[in-house]
């Protein structure tokens, strides 16, 4: 695919109009389409089972004609016809590196690359040591990462996981700026420090840190922040072994920014037809990738699009986390209610000892019924259900019908939060 | 500063003749020792204390009474000053990557073009290239090892697969579902695998598409190697370098020792005496690799090889070093005379009835003392006094000194994995 110089760079895309941005990404997408259709016989072979040709695709909304590419579809075309499943779109030894993510899959290394850099310049890390703690073996999470600290002149230690104690103390010696890895590692490492007697604030050069890939990094995130002045910058970053980097914070910390170098799309994973801001969905990506193209993948994980502008000058929407896969949640009045989402809500009301949410549908209508578990018996449960009510749908986004009281013993320690019991 | 030297491309260099190659690598020198002592204060500090003035450095032959640069000294050097102990000759941050080896040494990223070209000339030679899939066994992760390997072979045109160590099952399905072409790694762990994919029920032979093992990383490895050709059908190659200067020597298809690699100034000392060592004889390697960011000058490996001064069948002109034949640090000064396992060794091969065997030097009174014990494959049909008198004979000349005893001792008296001479004297 050959690139036209008068092409805006990913940091003009971001910040561009919505509606010149969408003629870009459009214009790119039409080229990934035709490029992969060409290229890649698997996504042809996609195409003419679905009977469309990839002029039919000419505007994002007409993605929802092409069907969704599962990873555990992936798994069983790469087992058919390895090693990529027909999806490598240049000949095989023109690959730098094969990695392998658990799956088991494949992933061709890929000049789009994984973290916060898209639109970021080649000195933005120009003077700074980042010690990057991802594991350069066999996936593509550290080497990925690794090749695009260099790309924006970060000086990187290579460090990987483990070696708490070595890690320390390179990060003591060094002078470290930057740490890239999950927040848990973070968290570990400064406690080491603080065993081997070091004051962590005065005795570290830490400015930043790059975390995530795990759920519920938040919390640690803040104490980084609050208590060790740790800068979190662009809070979360969003990758996948398949497709790299699908979205990134920004330094106002305010949800995850999708990248320009790729079509994002929320969608009804039943049905694949894109849904508004605001609606939890699949987050589907089309990376525009020419080594490796895979046109429409389901990542599973789940999530919604937020449009309202952001403070960073950013116009781009932003994902505000990772709400769950898409295998636990249920859809109730076209909203995804997810384990993750009720989990939240209970767990701020300690007078409850466990819940089950039932899914039903009596008369063509999604009913959700919340039976609860109580601690003691002291409860005003009116009380109690309007302000579950209340949180519920301000988590949930949608209302349940009633709360049932429930004998204690009645929902089991194993039960599944929620239960769907509809009937078509 | 000077510029720099034009270095003729390595396909050129590695036919020419010693004496052309060496003008050129004098050349070459005289640039990096000016260029190292001007931007590597550790560097400046070591000629000026050995009176050696850079700009009067001609060639090679003018360092001889520099110090060696030892790999215990790079320890106390990072130490001393931190973060990069003086010896690299870029600011840290201007590098792309710092290692971390034991020490710990801070190893720098190399970006000199000299390195990545002997690097991926290195890897060619030794048989890798475009086509091929390789399995990156080294460790990528905080050490130079994996990370360097992988660079140069991607620059050679080969598609890697970073796998780094452990987790030999995988390695095993990664090998087989890619149809990998290549191996890289540690002797040892390739062995792990082949034994792992033969318990998985794979013919390695028909299973597998592996050309080419290069593996190495350890000492004695010459009966695996024949195993691996011979019952597998697959080549072997070998590599060695260190941490601290990268890749510097390789086996040729000849397979008749391994060759310095191009852009490499080598000398083999005599850990005894201090001089470079004549072809045949055994020497510390000793390297001065041309490398402008880490340009470690006079660089002693603690590695001991045997010198190969003959020309080689596939037409490289350098020189070439035989397989490692221990570590300095295992000589055992006694009486004044250095003994080393590697004088042992050939010795005691002449005596096939002996299973095992190890010197031990102690210091009963003020006399060091050197006692040869032996176990033997059977005691039958052994004339006892007539061995011990001929292995007296025959290790005393070996060692230039002379053994106090021979003693013959039971089977699990000297355990399976030992040193061949231990020093167990107290002062």
């Amino acid at each position: 695919m050959e690139k036209k110089e008068s092409r805006p760079l990913p940091h003009e895309l971001e910040r561009m109009a919505l509606k010149e941005r969408q003629k870009h990404l459009e214009e790119r997408m039409r080229e990934i389409i035709d490029y992969a259709y060409e290229k890649a016989p698997a996504v042809k072979e996609r195409f003419d089972k679905a009977g469309i040709k990839p002029k039919d695709i000419r505007t994002v909304k007409d993605l929802e004609k092409i069907p969704m590419l599962r990873k555990d579809d992936l798994i069983a075309l790469q087992k058919e016809s390895p090693p990529f499943g027909g999806y490598l779109a240049v000949p095989l030894d023109n690959l730098e590196r094969i990695y392998q993510s658990p799956g088991p899959i494949f992933d061709p290394q890929r000049k789009r690359g994984f973290g916060a850099g898209n639109g970021r310049g080649t000195d933005f890390g120009k003077g700074q040591i980042v010690m990057n703690t991802w594991s350069y073996h066999i996936t593509p999470a550290g080497l990925g990462v690794d090749q695009l600290l260099r790309s924006m002149g970060f000086t990187v230690v290579p460090s990987g996981t483990g070696n708490t104690e070595l890690q320390v103390q390179i990060m003591h010696d060094l002078k470290v700026h930057g740490f890239v890895g999950t927040p848990s590692f973070l968290k570990i490492i400064i406690d080491k420090a603080e065993d081997m007697g070091y004051d962590f604030k005065k005795d570290f050069n830490l400015k930043w840190a790059m975390v995530g890939g795990e759920m519920g990094g938040e919390e640690l995130r803040k104490l980084f922040q609050e208590k060790y002045g740790i800068l979190c910058m662009g809070g979360d970053t969003y990758a996948t072994a398949d497709v790299g980097t699908v979205a990134t914070g920004c330094e106002k910390q305010s949800g995850m920014h999708i990248t320009a170098d790729a079509i994002v799309e929320i969608v009804d994973p039943a049905t694949g037809k894109q849904l508004e801001p605001g609606e939890i969905g699949e987050i589907v990506v089309t990376p525009f990738d020419e080594v490796y193209p895979l046109i429409r993948f389901g990542t599973g994980d789940l999530s919604m699009f937020v449009d309202e502008p952001c403070g960073c000058g950013r116009t781009t929407p932003r994902l505000p986390k990772i709400m769950g896969r898409s295998g636990e949640a249920v859809r109730v009045r076209g909203m995804f209610v997810h384990p993750k989402q009720t989990d939240e809500t209970i767990a701020k009301f300690p007078e409850i000892r466990r819940y089950q949410l039932v899914v039903t549908r009596p008369q063509n209508r999604d009913e959700m019924v919340l039976k609860v578990e109580l601690t003691g018996d002291a409860v005003d449960k009116e009380k109690l259900k309007s302000s579950l009510d209340k949180s519920f749908k301000d988590t949930c986004k949608v209302r349940f019908d009633r709360v049932e009281f429930v004998a204690k013993g009645t929902i089991t320690e194993d039960a599944k939060r929620i239960v769907d019991e509809r009937v078509y | 500063m000077k510029e720099k030297n034009y270095l003729p491309p390595f396909e050129v260099m590695e036919k020419m003749s010693r004496g052309e190659k060496q003008k050129v690598l004098d050349e070459q020198l005289k640039w990096l020792v000016a260029y190292a002592y001007e931007k590597a204060p550790a560097t400046k500090e070591r000629f000026d204390k050995a009176g050696i003035v850079p700009s009067k450095v001609s060639g090679i032959k003018d360092l001889e009474n520099l110090p060696l640069l030892r790999k215990d000294e790079l320890v106390d050097l990072y130490k001393a000053n931190p973060p990069l102990g003086g010896l690299v000759t870029v600011p840290i941050t201007e590098l792309e990557r710092v290692y971390v080896s034991p020490g710990p040494i801070y190893d720098p990223h190399h970006s000199s073009e000299t390195y990545w070209q002997r690097h991926v000339h290195l890897v060619k030679a030794v048989g890798f290239g475009k086509g091929d899939i390789v399995v990156n066994t080294w460790m990528y992760n905080l050490v130079p090892a994996g990370l360097m390997i992988d660079e140069a072979l991607r620059r050679a045109g080969v598609t890697v697969i970073p796998t780094g160590v452990g987790n030999t099952e995988l390695q095993v399905q990664v090998m087989h579902q890619l149809r990998a072409t290549g191996f890289a790694g540690a002797t040892g762990f390739f062995m792990n695998i082949i034994s792992k994919a033969e318990e998985m029920g794979f013919d390695i032979r028909k299973d597998f598409n592996l050309r080419l093992a290069v593996i190495g990383g350890e000492m004695g490895g010459g009966p695996i190697r024949k195993t691996v050709e011979e019952k597998y059908g697959i080549a072997t190659g070998d590599m060695y370098g260190t941490a601290d200067v990268g890749l510097i020597a390789f086996e040729c298809s000849a397979k008749s020792g391994m060759h310095i690699a191009e852009g490499v100034i080598l000398e083999m000392i005599s850990y005894e005496t201090g001089k470079q060592v004549e072809p045949g004889e055994v020497g510390e390697i000793v390297v001065t690799p041309i490398d402008e960011t880490y340009p470690l000058i006079r660089f002693g490996t603690g590695d001991l090889a045997g010198l190969i001064d003959e020309p080689c069948t596939c037409g490289r002109t350098s020189p070439r070093i035989t397989r490692l034949l221990g570590r300095v640090g295992d000589a055992v000064r006694t009486r004044g005379m250095f003994i080393h396992p590697r004088q042992l060794e050939p010795a005691m091969a002449k005596f096939p009835q002996v299973a095992q065997y190890q010197a031990v030097v102690t210091r009963p009174g003020t006399r060091d003392d050197l006692t040869l014990n032996v176990e033997l494959k059977t005691e039958e049909g052994i004339d006892k006094e007539k061995l011990a008198n001929d292995l007296n004979q025959m290790v005393s000349e070996a060692l230039r000194i002379k053994v106090d005893r021979v003693e013959f001792v039971a089977k699990g008296v000297i355990p399976e994995w030992h040193k061949l001479i231990v020093d167990e004297r107290v002062y």
